[in-house]
């Protein structure tokens, strides 16, 4: 009799023990829509996840590949997502058509567009495109900063020739030298060059003068304000997830594929893309923050938005962001 | 024109085939084509026993998706052209908002189904529904339409009730053009699936198609265009067999 | 006693029946009729979204009102013509195209048992396969643009029309031959006077499905590899999540197929007014 007491006084106590620890392990379920498939831009996402970084915030997090940066905006304006992470252009058009979103953190500070040009051009700044060739695409996001950009540095729209073409004949029209530079990502441009042993540069527009964000992680309104401090955590383990991938790129390539198996990128070409990645997330260099833009620099950005990139200058650049989201000690860059 | 034995009938198509296979193996080879440009047949059927897991999952997932779909659009398009056909008011009314959503195209509600949906299997059975609906809805009224009236004087004489006019007079009548729809609608299905999960889905061979294309998986796009074309053969034949066995009496 | 002859006589009426009823009995018959009960039932269903959106207070962004986009069809009128003709000029190469390729192959395939045996087969085959699933493919090959989606809809509309084609060049009288060569006529003027005159019907039925498919397609085609046309307008503005211009680009792409088909129905009646119209 005795012993069945004990028994029971054990288990009771293993129950309750148990059911505290669950308590404490409740973590929040967060989705979060990925622009596209996986790539370089989720090496930092990747880390968070497989390294447990968000299971030490208490979040279970839920990364799902996606259809294009408007798509995932859209997705959580009806509120089908907690989290968006998508291209600022395309987030802000959707807010601009009255969607209740905002941008609670800039990953990709500086956008990935920018000129590319080979190696034996002799082309290494702004200045050096003059009297040169540049193929543009005439449907692309490149095509209307193209003279922001050369406004900014100077240069008359008519000192550099504009070429038309449609960006999958870029790499050719670069080889076979028909024309000087390109304007697309390095991504795109430098990495497929590279593997084939042909050695190219790149300047973004974002250090010439066109400060324009690129993908970051966006949250409708209400679920901001009922569920802020889920949020903060989500912004604050995925800015470590960041800083820990560009202290070990290789290990971050490796939980990317684990997480998203069936991406078709190779180790290779991840590995080059994510030089790329990780000056967009830190254009700034080392010490800069992680996941947050500057009020200036997000004025900047929106008179650029404004005046090149057909946004309405309805309602002022405040209402589409905020940094109230962000870790309070900033996550700086290795 | 002279008798052809039913073996050469089969024969010469397939060597048409193969020589067109061959005809564009050696093109490709001997003008050094790369294959993310156009892969060789060799190519892309390897990829395909290469990759068959995968055809074969993702596959299913799109062959089911086409037939829920299916039945979904073709059941309400059937008992609508049933009501179309036999009462001039609902002809009248409903027939011109039939012609002028079928104008509407369709397929471009995707991306909205999907905010509104998301990525689950809702939006994608939805607009395959939406987008069977309406063939079938048009061949069943022609079915329905096509009812020789004087059957009614019989079925009346001998006192058959509303259902049973239908299950043995109407529908019999009908049926061969239902199964025309059918036959032709479940091709069309066999696309428009394809489509709906290239803009809407996590899984399924349209989803193949656009990682394929991302990476620029050449032999991929077209090894699904073959499991593709394999399934529409598939589901056509097996509609024609459908026919045979529900309409015994039809000759060919 | 009434007699037979009571049943056809209309019996004289002091007072006719009422005007009015009489002219809305008569128009409820007519092709005007059905056309005004349509365009009725269309403006009610529209009507009742209109009222649903206001009553629910549904943001525009997440559901557009049909006075959002019908609003947005007059407003950005110019640009959704701009893209209209792109979209008609798209179908106008792709159906032009196969019509080329597909009568003449057609003829061929009549006459010659080899091919008929053959390579009919391999075309049936080949008309099975989800042509969306090439438009990726053809991209690669000549990029996004209308090339593309004018290719696509020569896919579409290619095999209608090879098939009633063949039936057309099938169904001719043989002794229409006899006629022709015993008048000494050359193998090009049979085939010009004589064959392709009586296959002229079939033919152009294959072309009326040929364009009622086309114009399906268009859209479809353009929705994913072209960077001009209706399609490709609707994927911008859903894109961006401007709904209105979305469903005023429906709407558009709605009224050209109408057009289109309109302009197939005139043209049959004006070309054939012997009025062998259809089977």
């Amino acid at each position: 009799m005795y012993r069945f007491k004990n028994l029971i006084m054990t288990s009771v106590c293993a129950t309750a023990a148990s059911l505290v620890a669950a308590g404490a392990f409740a973590a929040d379920k967060v989705t979060m829509q990925m622009n596209w498939t996986a790539d370089s831009a989720h090496l930092g996402f990747a880390v968070a996840q497989a390294e447990g970084i968000y299971a030490a915030h208490d979040l279970e997090v839920t990364l799902v590949e996606g259809r294009g940066s408007s798509v995932a905006a859209q997705l959580v304006a009806t509120g089908q997502v907690e989290l968006g992470y998508a291209d600022t252009g395309a987030a802000l058009k959707v807010a601009s058509q009255g969607a209740p979103i905002k941008i609670v953190s800039t990953i990709w500070k500086s956008g990935q567009f920018g000129i590319q040009f080979l190696a034996d051009s002799g082309i290494k700044e702004p200045k050096d495109l003059v009297g040169k060739k540049l193929a543009v695409s005439p449907g692309s996001a490149m095509m209307p900063l193209i003279p922001v950009f050369l406004k900014a540095n100077g240069i008359a729209e008519g000192d550099v020739e504009l070429v038309t073409a449609s960006e999958s004949a870029f790499l050719g029209l670069l080889t076979s030298h028909q024309v000087d530079a390109v304007s697309q990502t390095p991504e795109n441009i430098v990495v497929p060059l590279a593997a084939q042993g042909i050695e190219a540069g790149n300047m973004y527009f974002y250090d010439n003068g066109v400060p324009i964000a690129s993908l970051s992680l966006i949250a409708r309104e209400d679920k901001l304000a009922a569920n802020g401090d889920v949020y903060k955590r989500f912004i604050q383990a995925t800015a470590e997830g960041w800083k820990q991938a560009m202290a070990d790129p290789d290990k971050a390539i490796d939980d990317l594929l684990q997480i998203f198996p069936e991406t078709e990128n190779s180790k290779e070409s991840l590995k080059q893309a994510a030089v790329y990645s990780f000056a967009s997330v830190c254009p700034g260099g080392a010490g800069d923050t992680i996941g947050v833009t500057a009020p200036e620099t997000w004025d900047e950005m929106f008179s650029v938005m404004t005046t090149a990139m057909d946004l309405s200058s309805d309602k002022p650049v405040t209402t589409y962001y905020t940094n109230d989201f962000v870790p309070a000690e900033p996550v700086t860059c290795p | 024109m002279t008798a052809v034995s039913p073996l050469r009938r089969v024969l010469e198509p397939i060597l048409w085939f193969a020589g067109l296979l061959l005809l564009w193996q050696l093109l490709v080879r001997a003008f050094d084509v790369p294959i993310f440009v156009l892969p060789a047949p060799t190519d892309f059927l390897a990829d395909i026993v290469e990759e068959r897991q995968r055809l074969l999952y993702h596959g299913l997932i799109t062959t089911k998706l086409i037939l829920i779909g299916f039945v979904a659009g073709a059941v309400p398009g059937v008992v609508l052209a049933y009501l179309i056909a036999k009462f001039r008011i609902a002809e009248r009314i409903l027939y011109p908002i039939v012609i002028f959503i079928q104008g509407l195209p369709k397929v471009t509600l995707a991306p909205l189904m999907l905010v509104w949906f998301g990525f689950s299997d809702l939006p994608k059975v939805l607009l395959t529904a939406l987008i069977t609906f309406f063939p079938v809805l048009v061949d069943s009224v022609t079915g329905f339409k096509s009812i020789d009236p004087r059957q009614y004087y019989l079925s009346r004489s001998v006192g058959a009730s509303w259902w049973q006019t239908f299950r043995l007079f109407e529908l019999p009548s009908a049926a061969p053009s239902i199964f025309s729809g059918f036959k032709i609608t479940i091709v069309i299905a066999v696309t428009v699936v394809i489509v709906v999960e290239w803009l809407n889905s996590q899984n399924g061979l349209g989803y193949l198609v656009l990682r394929a294309m991302d990476s620029s998986n050449t032999p991929l796009i077209f090894a699904v265009l073959v499991v593709g074309s394999v399934i529409g053969v598939v589901l056509s034949f097996g509609m024609a067999l459908l026919e045979r066995l529900l309409l015994p009496w039809r000759r060919y | 006693m009434a007699t037979s002859q009571d049943h056809h006589i209309m019996p004289m009426q002091t007072t006719g029946p009422n005007p009015v009823i009489y002219a809305l009995g008569r128009l409820y018959g007519s092709f005007v009729g059905s056309f005004l009960i349509g365009a009725v039932a269309i403006a009610a269903l529209l009507g009742l979204w209109q009222w649903l959106a206001v009553w629910f207070e549904v943001p525009t962004w997440l559901v557009p009102k049909p006075s959002d986009f019908l609003g947005r069809l007059v407003a950005d009128w110019q640009t959704i013509s701009y893209h209209a003709g792109a979209t008609s000029l798209t179908i106008l190469e792709g159906f032009a195209l196969s019509v080329i390729v597909a009568v003449p192959l057609a003829l061929a395939i009549v006459s010659i048992a080899a091919l008929e045996r053959g390579l009919y087969p391999v075309i049936v085959f080949l008309n099975i396969m989800p042509k969306t699933v090439i438009g990726p493919i053809l991209i690669i090959w000549f990029g996004i643009g209308p090339v593309v989606a004018a290719l696509i809809v020569f896919l579409m509309c290619f095999f209608p029309i090879l098939v009633d084609s063949m039936s057309g060049f099938r169904a001719v009288d043989p002794r229409l031959f006899y006629i022709s060569r015993s008048m000494g006529a050359t193998r090009w003027q049979s085939f010009w006077k004589f064959r392709l005159p009586a296959a002229m019907p079939a033919i152009f039925s294959g072309m009326k499905i040929g364009v009622v498919k086309a114009v399906e397609g268009v859209i479809i085609a353009e929705f994913i590899a072209s960077n001009k046309g209706l399609g490709f307008m609707i994927m911008q503005a859903s894109s961006f999540m401007d709904m209105s211009l979305m469903f005023a680009g429906l709407i558009a792409a709605a009224i050209v197929a109408l057009i289109f088909n309109g302009a197939m129905g005139i043209a049959e009646r004006v070309l054939m007014p012997w009025g062998n119209a259809g089977h």
